[in-house]
Protein backbone atom coordinates (compact mmCIF):
# COMPACT_ATOMS: atom_id res chain seq x y z
CA UNK A 1 0.00 0.00 0.00
CA UNK A 2 1.19 3.29 -0.90
CA UNK A 3 3.28 5.36 1.86
CA UNK A 4 0.97 8.03 1.37
CA UNK A 5 -2.19 6.08 2.35
CA UNK A 6 -0.21 4.51 5.55
CA UNK A 7 1.09 7.65 6.30
CA UNK A 8 -2.39 9.66 6.17
CA UNK A 9 -5.73 7.57 5.37
CA UNK A 10 -8.03 10.46 5.05
CA UNK A 11 -6.24 11.10 2.13
CA UNK A 12 -8.01 7.60 0.53
CA UNK A 13 -10.96 9.96 0.29
CA UNK A 14 -9.16 13.19 -1.46
CA UNK A 15 -7.84 11.08 -4.25
CA UNK A 16 -10.88 8.40 -5.09
CA UNK A 17 -13.14 11.71 -4.81
CA UNK A 18 -10.07 12.79 -7.67
CA UNK A 19 -10.98 9.70 -9.48
CA UNK A 20 -14.40 10.00 -9.13
CA UNK A 21 -14.59 13.50 -10.67
CA UNK A 22 -12.52 12.54 -13.43
CA UNK A 23 -14.80 9.24 -13.97
CA UNK A 24 -17.57 11.60 -14.48
CA UNK A 25 -16.18 14.02 -16.98
CA UNK A 26 -14.49 10.81 -19.33
CA UNK A 27 -17.79 9.13 -18.52
CA UNK A 28 -18.79 9.45 -22.28
CA UNK A 29 -15.02 7.89 -23.51
CA UNK A 30 -14.74 4.49 -24.46
CA UNK A 31 -11.35 4.24 -23.70
CA UNK A 32 -8.86 5.37 -21.03
CA UNK A 33 -5.38 6.18 -20.77
CA UNK A 34 -4.04 7.32 -17.13
CA UNK A 35 -0.62 8.44 -16.93
CA UNK A 36 0.98 7.91 -13.46
CA UNK A 37 -1.51 5.14 -12.71
CA UNK A 38 0.83 4.15 -9.74
CA UNK A 39 -0.90 1.59 -8.16
CA UNK A 40 -3.74 1.89 -9.85
CA UNK A 41 -6.55 2.55 -7.16
CA UNK A 42 -8.34 5.09 -9.65
CA UNK A 43 -8.41 2.53 -12.28
CA UNK A 44 -12.13 0.85 -11.26
CA UNK A 45 -13.01 4.28 -11.43
CA UNK A 46 -11.88 5.29 -14.51
CA UNK A 47 -12.45 2.04 -16.70
CA UNK A 48 -16.15 0.99 -15.15
CA UNK A 49 -15.34 -2.65 -15.61
CA UNK A 50 -16.38 -1.78 -19.39
CA UNK A 51 -13.98 0.04 -20.87
CA UNK A 52 -10.28 -0.57 -22.25
CA UNK A 53 -7.98 1.00 -19.94
CA UNK A 54 -4.19 1.30 -19.95
CA UNK A 55 -2.12 2.80 -16.94
CA UNK A 56 1.29 4.09 -17.05
CA UNK A 57 3.86 4.97 -14.32
CA UNK A 58 7.90 5.24 -14.09
CA UNK A 59 7.29 3.27 -10.69
CA UNK A 60 8.28 -0.50 -11.08
CA UNK A 61 7.11 -1.88 -7.79
CA UNK A 62 3.92 0.21 -7.97
CA UNK A 63 3.21 -1.07 -11.23
CA UNK A 64 3.90 -4.78 -10.04
CA UNK A 65 1.36 -4.15 -7.78
CA UNK A 66 -1.05 -2.72 -9.96
CA UNK A 67 -1.19 -5.76 -12.05
CA UNK A 68 -1.76 -7.74 -9.24
CA UNK A 69 -4.21 -6.02 -7.62
CA UNK A 70 -6.37 -4.99 -10.54
CA UNK A 71 -4.67 -6.18 -14.51
CA UNK A 72 -7.31 -7.94 -16.51
CA UNK A 73 -7.95 -8.74 -19.91
CA UNK A 74 -8.95 -5.12 -20.60
CA UNK A 75 -7.06 -3.34 -18.11
CA UNK A 76 -3.02 -3.05 -18.15
CA UNK A 77 -0.63 -1.79 -16.04
CA UNK A 78 2.57 -0.94 -17.98
CA UNK A 79 6.29 0.63 -16.65
CA UNK A 80 7.04 3.60 -19.06
CA UNK A 81 8.29 6.64 -19.59
CA UNK A 82 5.04 8.36 -21.20
CA UNK A 83 7.37 11.53 -22.21
CA UNK A 84 7.59 11.36 -26.14
CA UNK A 85 5.34 7.82 -26.01
CA UNK A 86 2.67 7.16 -28.79
CA UNK A 87 0.75 3.96 -27.32
CA UNK A 88 -1.96 4.88 -30.06
CA UNK A 89 -5.47 7.08 -29.29
CA UNK A 90 -7.71 7.29 -26.63
CA UNK A 91 -10.59 8.71 -25.96
CA UNK A 92 -9.88 9.66 -22.33
CA UNK A 93 -6.35 10.31 -21.30
CA UNK A 94 -6.17 11.28 -17.44
CA UNK A 95 -3.10 12.49 -15.27
CA UNK A 96 -3.78 12.82 -11.87
CA UNK A 97 -1.19 14.19 -9.23
CA UNK A 98 1.54 13.67 -12.06
CA UNK A 99 2.14 17.13 -13.94
CA UNK A 100 3.68 18.72 -10.76
CA UNK A 101 6.81 16.27 -10.51
CA UNK A 102 7.29 17.54 -13.77
CA UNK A 103 9.71 19.77 -14.34
CA UNK A 104 9.38 23.31 -16.24
CA UNK A 105 10.12 23.56 -19.82
CA UNK A 106 11.18 20.91 -22.56
CA UNK A 107 9.50 17.61 -19.93
CA UNK A 108 6.62 20.29 -19.08
CA UNK A 109 6.57 20.16 -22.92
CA UNK A 110 6.96 16.81 -23.61
CA UNK A 111 4.00 16.09 -20.86
CA UNK A 112 1.34 18.04 -23.04
CA UNK A 113 2.76 16.87 -25.98
CA UNK A 114 2.05 13.18 -24.77
CA UNK A 115 -1.18 13.74 -23.98
CA UNK A 116 -2.23 15.15 -27.10
CA UNK A 117 -0.55 13.04 -29.11
CA UNK A 118 -2.39 9.87 -27.28
CA UNK A 119 -5.83 11.47 -27.46
CA UNK A 120 -8.69 10.88 -29.90
CA UNK A 121 -9.21 14.32 -31.65
CA UNK A 122 -12.74 14.26 -29.90
CA UNK A 123 -11.49 12.82 -26.82
CA UNK A 124 -11.40 14.59 -23.41
CA UNK A 125 -8.18 15.17 -20.97
CA UNK A 126 -8.71 15.90 -17.41
CA UNK A 127 -5.45 16.34 -15.28
CA UNK A 128 -5.52 17.65 -11.52
CA UNK A 129 -2.79 18.88 -9.71
CA UNK A 130 -2.41 21.00 -6.52
CA UNK A 131 -2.83 24.46 -6.96
CA UNK A 132 -0.12 26.69 -6.10
CA UNK A 133 -1.07 28.26 -3.67
CA UNK A 134 -1.60 25.39 -1.37
CA UNK A 135 2.20 25.47 -1.19
CA UNK A 136 2.56 26.95 2.28
CA UNK A 137 0.19 24.30 3.86
CA UNK A 138 2.27 21.45 1.47
CA UNK A 139 3.80 18.18 3.48
CA UNK A 140 7.80 18.11 3.64
CA UNK A 141 7.74 15.11 1.67
CA UNK A 142 5.15 16.75 -0.93
CA UNK A 143 7.71 19.86 -1.15
CA UNK A 144 10.57 17.80 -2.39
CA UNK A 145 8.79 15.70 -4.80
CA UNK A 146 6.90 19.09 -6.08
CA UNK A 147 8.99 20.87 -8.55
CA UNK A 148 6.59 22.86 -11.05
CA UNK A 149 3.45 24.07 -9.28
CA UNK A 150 0.67 25.70 -11.41
CA UNK A 151 -2.21 27.92 -10.53
CA UNK A 152 -5.64 28.07 -12.12
CA UNK A 153 -4.49 30.24 -14.96
CA UNK A 154 -1.45 28.85 -15.69
CA UNK A 155 -3.10 25.45 -15.89
CA UNK A 156 -6.11 26.71 -17.71
CA UNK A 157 -3.56 28.54 -20.28
CA UNK A 158 -1.47 25.50 -20.84
CA UNK A 159 -4.03 23.38 -21.92
CA UNK A 160 -5.74 25.93 -24.22
CA UNK A 161 -2.38 25.42 -26.23
CA UNK A 162 -4.25 21.76 -27.05
CA UNK A 163 -7.62 22.11 -26.50
CA UNK A 164 -10.16 24.54 -27.71
CA UNK A 165 -12.22 24.29 -24.32
CA UNK A 166 -10.85 24.14 -21.37
CA UNK A 167 -12.59 24.02 -17.72
CA UNK A 168 -11.10 24.58 -14.56
CA UNK A 169 -12.71 23.05 -11.26
CA UNK A 170 -11.73 23.54 -7.88
CA UNK A 171 -11.53 20.77 -5.32
CA UNK A 172 -11.15 21.03 -1.27
CA UNK A 173 -11.09 17.78 0.21
CA UNK A 174 -14.01 15.44 -2.00
CA UNK A 175 -15.86 18.58 -3.00
CA UNK A 176 -15.55 19.37 -6.57
CA UNK A 177 -16.65 23.21 -6.73
CA UNK A 178 -16.31 26.65 -8.89
CA UNK A 179 -15.50 28.85 -5.66
CA UNK A 180 -12.37 31.37 -5.89
CA UNK A 181 -9.45 29.61 -7.91
CA UNK A 182 -6.97 30.73 -5.47
CA UNK A 183 -8.29 28.88 -2.35
CA UNK A 184 -8.50 25.52 -4.07
CA UNK A 185 -6.66 23.04 -2.35
CA UNK A 186 -6.85 21.29 -5.75
CA UNK A 187 -7.58 21.86 -9.07
CA UNK A 188 -8.54 20.10 -12.35
CA UNK A 189 -8.73 21.03 -15.80
CA UNK A 190 -11.05 19.15 -18.26
CA UNK A 191 -9.68 19.88 -21.95
CA UNK A 192 -12.12 19.14 -24.83
CA UNK A 193 -12.07 19.68 -28.64
CA UNK A 194 -8.39 19.06 -29.26
CA UNK A 195 -6.51 21.12 -31.44
CA UNK A 196 -5.16 19.49 -34.66
CA UNK A 197 -1.78 20.74 -35.63
CA UNK A 198 -2.07 21.02 -39.24
CA UNK A 199 0.44 18.96 -41.36
CA UNK A 200 2.65 20.50 -43.62
CA UNK B 1 -4.03 59.80 13.23
CA UNK B 2 -5.34 56.35 15.37
CA UNK B 3 -8.40 54.90 14.25
CA UNK B 4 -10.52 55.94 17.45
CA UNK B 5 -10.29 59.97 15.71
CA UNK B 6 -11.96 58.95 12.32
CA UNK B 7 -15.32 59.17 11.81
CA UNK B 8 -16.90 56.40 11.18
CA UNK B 9 -20.44 57.85 9.81
CA UNK B 10 -18.44 60.04 7.75
CA UNK B 11 -16.22 56.70 5.94
CA UNK B 12 -19.19 54.93 5.64
CA UNK B 13 -20.79 57.79 3.72
CA UNK B 14 -17.56 57.96 1.57
CA UNK B 15 -17.64 54.19 1.03
CA UNK B 16 -21.29 54.31 0.18
CA UNK B 17 -20.43 56.92 -2.06
CA UNK B 18 -17.68 55.00 -3.42
CA UNK B 19 -19.27 51.51 -3.96
CA UNK B 20 -22.55 53.54 -5.80
CA UNK B 21 -24.41 51.12 -2.91
CA UNK B 22 -27.91 53.39 -3.61
CA UNK B 23 -30.60 50.62 -1.87
CA UNK B 24 -32.66 51.09 -4.69
CA UNK B 25 -35.95 49.23 -4.34
CA UNK B 26 -35.78 45.61 -5.67
CA UNK B 27 -37.14 44.40 -8.69
CA UNK B 28 -40.49 42.76 -8.20
CA UNK B 29 -39.33 38.45 -8.31
CA UNK B 30 -36.14 38.97 -6.57
CA UNK B 31 -38.09 41.30 -3.78
CA UNK B 32 -40.24 38.22 -3.59
CA UNK B 33 -37.71 35.87 -3.72
CA UNK B 34 -35.64 37.56 -0.82
CA UNK B 35 -38.60 37.66 0.98
CA UNK B 36 -40.27 33.95 0.05
CA UNK B 37 -37.67 31.72 -1.09
CA UNK B 38 -34.32 32.68 -0.24
CA UNK B 39 -33.29 29.32 -0.37
CA UNK B 40 -34.07 28.88 -4.15
CA UNK B 41 -32.82 32.50 -4.95
CA UNK B 42 -29.22 31.12 -3.30
CA UNK B 43 -29.65 27.92 -5.24
CA UNK B 44 -30.60 29.79 -8.61
CA UNK B 45 -27.86 32.35 -8.25
CA UNK B 46 -25.61 29.13 -7.78
CA UNK B 47 -26.52 28.15 -10.98
CA UNK B 48 -25.72 30.89 -13.14
CA UNK B 49 -22.18 30.92 -11.18
CA UNK B 50 -21.32 27.52 -12.32
CA UNK B 51 -22.46 28.91 -15.88
CA UNK B 52 -20.21 31.47 -15.46
CA UNK B 53 -17.27 29.96 -14.26
CA UNK B 54 -17.49 27.41 -16.55
CA UNK B 55 -17.23 30.20 -19.38
CA UNK B 56 -14.73 31.77 -18.43
CA UNK B 57 -13.70 35.50 -19.70
CA UNK B 58 -15.25 35.68 -23.17
CA UNK B 59 -16.04 38.04 -25.89
CA UNK B 60 -19.64 38.02 -25.62
CA UNK B 61 -22.23 35.25 -24.32
CA UNK B 62 -25.64 35.02 -24.14
CA UNK B 63 -27.47 34.46 -21.07
CA UNK B 64 -31.87 33.66 -20.40
CA UNK B 65 -32.44 35.61 -17.02
CA UNK B 66 -35.36 34.76 -14.71
CA UNK B 67 -34.43 36.26 -11.87
CA UNK B 68 -34.87 40.04 -13.37
CA UNK B 69 -30.83 40.79 -14.26
CA UNK B 70 -29.29 38.56 -11.21
CA UNK B 71 -28.90 35.91 -13.16
CA UNK B 72 -26.84 37.64 -16.37
CA UNK B 73 -24.87 39.72 -14.02
CA UNK B 74 -23.87 36.94 -12.29
CA UNK B 75 -22.68 35.25 -15.48
CA UNK B 76 -21.11 38.78 -17.00
CA UNK B 77 -19.22 39.12 -13.78
CA UNK B 78 -17.59 35.88 -14.52
CA UNK B 79 -17.44 35.98 -18.05
CA UNK B 80 -17.60 39.79 -19.40
CA UNK B 81 -19.96 41.24 -22.45
CA UNK B 82 -24.08 39.38 -22.02
CA UNK B 83 -26.83 39.99 -23.84
CA UNK B 84 -29.39 38.78 -21.35
CA UNK B 85 -33.04 37.48 -22.13
CA UNK B 86 -35.61 38.47 -19.71
CA UNK B 87 -38.78 37.19 -19.34
CA UNK B 88 -41.86 38.58 -21.02
CA UNK B 89 -43.53 40.46 -18.22
CA UNK B 90 -40.27 41.48 -16.82
CA UNK B 91 -39.84 45.20 -16.14
CA UNK B 92 -37.50 46.35 -18.62
CA UNK B 93 -36.39 49.43 -17.89
CA UNK B 94 -36.39 48.85 -14.02
CA UNK B 95 -33.88 46.29 -14.78
CA UNK B 96 -31.45 48.26 -16.99
CA UNK B 97 -31.91 51.04 -14.11
CA UNK B 98 -30.39 48.10 -11.45
CA UNK B 99 -27.69 46.94 -13.53
CA UNK B 100 -26.65 49.44 -15.30
CA UNK B 101 -22.83 48.32 -16.71
CA UNK B 102 -21.69 48.18 -20.01
CA UNK B 103 -21.09 44.69 -19.97
CA UNK B 104 -24.81 43.40 -19.95
CA UNK B 105 -27.37 44.41 -22.00
CA UNK B 106 -31.18 43.26 -21.68
CA UNK B 107 -33.04 42.34 -24.32
CA UNK B 108 -36.59 40.72 -24.20
CA UNK B 109 -37.16 39.08 -27.38
CA UNK B 110 -34.47 36.48 -28.59
CA UNK B 111 -36.14 35.92 -31.81
CA UNK B 112 -33.55 38.40 -33.93
CA UNK B 113 -30.92 36.89 -32.09
CA UNK B 114 -31.58 33.13 -32.51
CA UNK B 115 -31.35 33.43 -36.35
CA UNK B 116 -27.46 34.93 -36.05
CA UNK B 117 -24.50 32.77 -36.77
CA UNK B 118 -21.40 32.22 -34.57
CA UNK B 119 -22.27 34.90 -32.42
CA UNK B 120 -21.81 34.25 -29.08
CA UNK B 121 -18.72 32.62 -27.04
CA UNK B 122 -21.13 31.23 -24.88
CA UNK B 123 -25.25 30.28 -23.99
CA UNK B 124 -26.67 29.81 -20.85
CA UNK B 125 -30.37 28.94 -19.94
CA UNK B 126 -31.99 27.19 -17.04
CA UNK B 127 -35.63 26.05 -17.01
CA UNK B 128 -36.22 27.20 -13.06
CA UNK B 129 -40.04 27.11 -13.13
CA UNK B 130 -40.08 24.04 -15.83
CA UNK B 131 -41.78 25.92 -18.12
CA UNK B 132 -40.04 25.06 -21.53
CA UNK B 133 -41.45 21.72 -23.29
CA UNK B 134 -39.20 19.58 -24.98
CA UNK B 135 -39.92 20.91 -28.67
CA UNK B 136 -38.63 24.31 -27.47
CA UNK B 137 -35.56 22.61 -26.16
CA UNK B 138 -35.17 20.89 -29.31
CA UNK B 139 -35.32 24.35 -31.26
CA UNK B 140 -33.16 26.07 -28.66
CA UNK B 141 -30.42 23.54 -28.69
CA UNK B 142 -30.16 23.38 -32.12
CA UNK B 143 -30.20 27.41 -32.70
CA UNK B 144 -27.79 27.94 -30.11
CA UNK B 145 -25.18 25.49 -31.40
CA UNK B 146 -25.38 27.50 -34.86
CA UNK B 147 -25.43 31.12 -32.66
CA UNK B 148 -22.40 29.68 -31.05
CA UNK B 149 -18.86 30.52 -32.56
CA UNK B 150 -15.95 27.39 -32.54
CA UNK B 151 -15.23 26.74 -28.97
CA UNK B 152 -18.04 28.16 -28.03
CA UNK B 153 -19.88 26.24 -24.94
CA UNK B 154 -23.28 26.25 -23.75
CA UNK B 155 -25.27 25.39 -20.35
CA UNK B 156 -28.64 24.51 -19.72
CA UNK B 157 -30.46 23.03 -16.82
CA UNK B 158 -33.55 21.79 -15.51
CA UNK B 159 -34.84 20.07 -12.31
CA UNK B 160 -37.35 17.75 -14.74
CA UNK B 161 -34.94 14.39 -14.79
CA UNK B 162 -37.49 13.10 -17.54
CA UNK B 163 -36.52 16.98 -19.88
CA UNK B 164 -33.29 16.63 -19.19
CA UNK B 165 -32.90 12.93 -20.44
CA UNK B 166 -34.04 14.60 -23.57
CA UNK B 167 -32.22 17.67 -23.31
CA UNK B 168 -28.69 15.45 -23.47
CA UNK B 169 -30.12 13.55 -26.51
CA UNK B 170 -30.56 16.78 -28.39
CA UNK B 171 -27.70 18.26 -27.54
CA UNK B 172 -25.50 15.01 -28.26
CA UNK B 173 -27.00 15.30 -31.35
CA UNK B 174 -25.44 18.81 -31.95
CA UNK B 175 -22.23 19.01 -29.89
CA UNK B 176 -19.33 17.24 -29.75
CA UNK B 177 -18.89 16.89 -26.01
CA UNK B 178 -21.62 17.04 -23.46
CA UNK B 179 -20.78 16.48 -19.56
CA UNK B 180 -23.47 16.09 -16.92
CA UNK B 181 -23.49 17.84 -13.75
CA UNK B 182 -25.73 18.05 -10.28
CA UNK B 183 -28.55 15.49 -9.38
CA UNK B 184 -27.30 11.89 -10.32
CA UNK B 185 -24.07 12.93 -10.72
CA UNK B 186 -21.06 10.02 -9.90
CA UNK B 187 -19.26 12.51 -8.31
CA UNK B 188 -20.95 12.68 -4.22
CA UNK B 189 -20.03 16.31 -3.65
CA UNK B 190 -20.53 18.69 -6.60
CA UNK B 191 -22.16 22.10 -6.45
CA UNK B 192 -24.80 22.63 -7.80
CA UNK B 193 -26.44 19.27 -6.76
CA UNK B 194 -30.17 20.73 -6.85
CA UNK B 195 -30.58 20.86 -10.87
CA UNK B 196 -29.44 18.61 -13.47
CA UNK B 197 -27.24 20.65 -15.87
CA UNK B 198 -25.29 20.07 -19.36
CA UNK B 199 -22.38 21.78 -20.12
CA UNK B 200 -21.83 20.94 -23.85
CA UNK B 201 -19.33 22.16 -26.66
Amino acid sequence: MAYNIKKDPKRLAFVLARYSFAAQMTANCASVLELGCSEGIGASMLHGGIKPYLGLDLDTPAIEAARRNFASETVRFENANFLHMDEGRFEAVVSLDVVEHISKGDDEAAFFQAVSDNITDNGVCVIGTPNETSTPYASPESMRGHVNMFDAARVKSTMEGRFRNVFIFSMNDELVHTGYAAMAHYLFAVGCNKIVEKQS
Amino acid sequence: MTNSTVNPEKKWTEMIHEFGDDHGPLTPKLAQAFATDPYGLMEQVAWFKFAGKMLGRKDRVMVYDHLEGLGGWTVACETGPAVTILDQLDPLAQIRKAWPDDKIMFEKNDEILRSAKNEFDGIVRFDAADSIIEAEWESFISNSAVMLREGGSFVAGTKNEHKFISIKKIAKQHFSHVFEFGKGQQHPVLNPANINIILAC
